[in-house]
């Protein structure tokens, strides 16, 4: 469903952050990317969210190369892919319940369907009752519940989280990491990108490790294995 | 529909939930926006005055006593079809008397010497003014130069000329500062009210990145703000015009006082409509403009 093919990304001042990277991603599959800081994991998650673009190769989503997307249709497309980030991205101005409804109100779904998907989604996070909080009454970990919620109800087809637990307790990093394979149960294939080794050991899925921009090895049911 | 309405929502959101933003903002789109209004108002007072000053430069022209009324007629006739003439005065030699006579009703010796002469010394003379008082020069070369001169004994008009130069160039001078003066203003005050709104934008352009990351389209994260911003300018326009309109009806009596030209009151009553559309339109305008501008770099996501 998601294919890298030879994709290399160059910054100014001859700084390489991926290197012919090339891997597959089928439907409802769960994949870690694994590496240092500036090993290439987050140039990998901006390009699937086109926000970063290839210097060469390309991406393709369902057969489709991603950059060939015109401005209307990359709104539908990401619509699609949903994302989690590290530090959130929650919209401060607006309420729990606001927040996740936020991307059914710019996907047009009717009022019906969001006064109804957007409860059940909190209730899978575990938020219930919490709908009129603002993000500063919040802790970390029922920030990021209210981010998956957000990618929850957006139904993606791919969720791409960019060190979802980094910020997080032991605690929180195990609630979210199990909300990550629920949403993986329910079909959304999910590219994880993280440095804990703990996570990465107790998930036993496929881990790609990348090291200076290439991929150093891609396994089914992988191990944390830099040191 | 839903859309609109989601927009509209937003919209209000973003102005209520961060009140102090919009209130400062707010704040400085009512000094920009009276700075617009102040200006109209000095360049109408600005004309007032100088228009109030040509009214009463006019030029005479003193005819001789063998002149006939017939002549000093045609002669009035052939000035009025003229295109810069904006009116011609008769006073013949007995409305002439007549207002010699009222003018120095007081002066006994004057007028006893008056009576003494047999005939009426005083002479028939044309009072004209013109549309500009730069048209004075031409008129005149013109009445020089025509049939009627031998009637003509004087022109004042070299007594007025130097007044009249002065003026021409006063408000010749004052009009080009007061361009100069309002362009200056006007790029001032676009530029102050797009960097304020553009500050209020930038505390918001995590907000439109994250919009557009759950698959907003740009129509639908842009459109709150620039809604936002045509709020503030109707807000700050209507404030602006309370000010205006109530400072000029409290103020008028004692400005009048100093400065017998200028009636802001009569000025803002008569214009009122002219005065809100140019307040409020301006206001609209650099408040969604702006918000439509700032908005746009951070959409390229």
């Amino acid at each position: 469903m998601l294919i890298f093919q030879e994709v290399s990304k160059e910054y100014p001042n001859d700084v390489t952050a991926l290197k012919d990277v090339s891997f597959r991603i089928k439907e409802g599959e769960f994949v870690s990317l694994v590496g240092r800081s500036g090993a290439g994991k987050s140039t990998i998650l901006k390009m699937i969210l086109r926000e970063a673009h290839p210097t060469s190769g390309s991406v393709f989503f369902q057969g489709v190369d991603i950059s060939t997307f015109r401005h209307s249709e990359l709104p539908l497309y990401r619509r699609k892919v949903a994302s989690v980030f590290q530090d959130f991205k929650l919209l401060s101005s607006k309420t729990v319940f606001e927040n996740v409804a936020f991307a059914m109100e710019a996907a047009g779904q009717p009022n019906k369907e969001i006064k109804e998907d957007v409860p059940q989604a909190l209730e899978v996070v575990g938020l219930t009752g919490k709908e009129k909080r603002f993000p500063h009454e919040l802790s970390g970990g029922e920030k990021q519940r209210v981010a998956m919620a957000r990618a929850l109800v957006q139904r993606p087809e791919v969720l791409a989280a960019d060190e979802p637990t980094g910020n997080l307790d032991p605690i929180h990093t195990w609630e979210i990491t199990d909300l990550l394979l629920k949403i993986n149960k329910l079909g959304t294939a999910v590219i994880l990108a993280t440095h804990d080794e703990a996570v990465i050991n107790a998930l036993k899925k496929r881990v790609i490790t990348l090291h200076d921009g290439k991929i150093v090895s891609d396994e089914e049911k992988g191990k944390y294995k830099i040191k | 529909m839903t859309n609109i309405t989601r927009i509209l929502k937003n919209s209000w959101k973003n102005f209520s939930r961060n009140l102090w933003l919009s209130i400062a903002t707010m704040f400085m789109m009512f000094v920009a926006l009276a700075v617009v209004g102040s200006l109209i108002l000095f360049d109408e007072s600005l004309s007032a005055f100088v228009s109030g000053l040509q009214e009463k430069v006019d030029v005479s022209i003193y005819f001789t006593q063998e002149a006939e009324e017939e002549d000093i007629l045609t002669v009035k006739d052939t000035l009025e079809e003229r295109g810069d003439v904006k009116s011609v005065a008769y006073i013949s030699k007995d409305d002439a008397l007549e207002i010699f006579t009222e003018r120095h009703e007081k002066n006994e010796i004057l007028l006893e010497s008056l009576d003494e002469l047999e005939s009426n010394p005083l002479q028939a003379s044309i009072n004209i003014k013109v549309h500009q008082p730069e048209q004075f020069a031409g008129l005149v070369e013109f009445l020089e130069n025509s049939t009627a001169a031998e009637y003509i004994e004087t022109i004042n008009f070299q007594e007025n000329e130097r007044v009249i130069n002065t003026i021409t160039s006063i408000s010749a001078s004052v009009n080009r500062a007061g361009l100069l003066f309002t362009i200056i203003l006007t790029s001032l005050v676009i530029l102050v009210t797009y960097n304020t709104i553009r500050l209020a934008i930038y505390t918001a352009r995590e907000e439109i990145y994250i919009m557009k990351l759950v698959g907003a389209s740009n129509w639908f994260a842009r459109t709150p703000f620039v809604i936002t911003g045509g709020l503030y300018g109707l807000i700050s326009a209507l404030l602006v015009l309370a000010f205006f309109f109530g400072g000029a009806y409290f103020m008028d009596s004692q400005v009048s006082l100093v400065f017998a030209d200028i009636d802001f009151w009569g000025y803002l009553a008569q214009n009122n409509v002219y005065f809100s559309l140019i307040i409020i339109g301006t206001g609209v305008f650099i408040g969604t403009s702006s918000s439509w501008l700032a908005a746009k770099r951070y959409l390229k996501v």
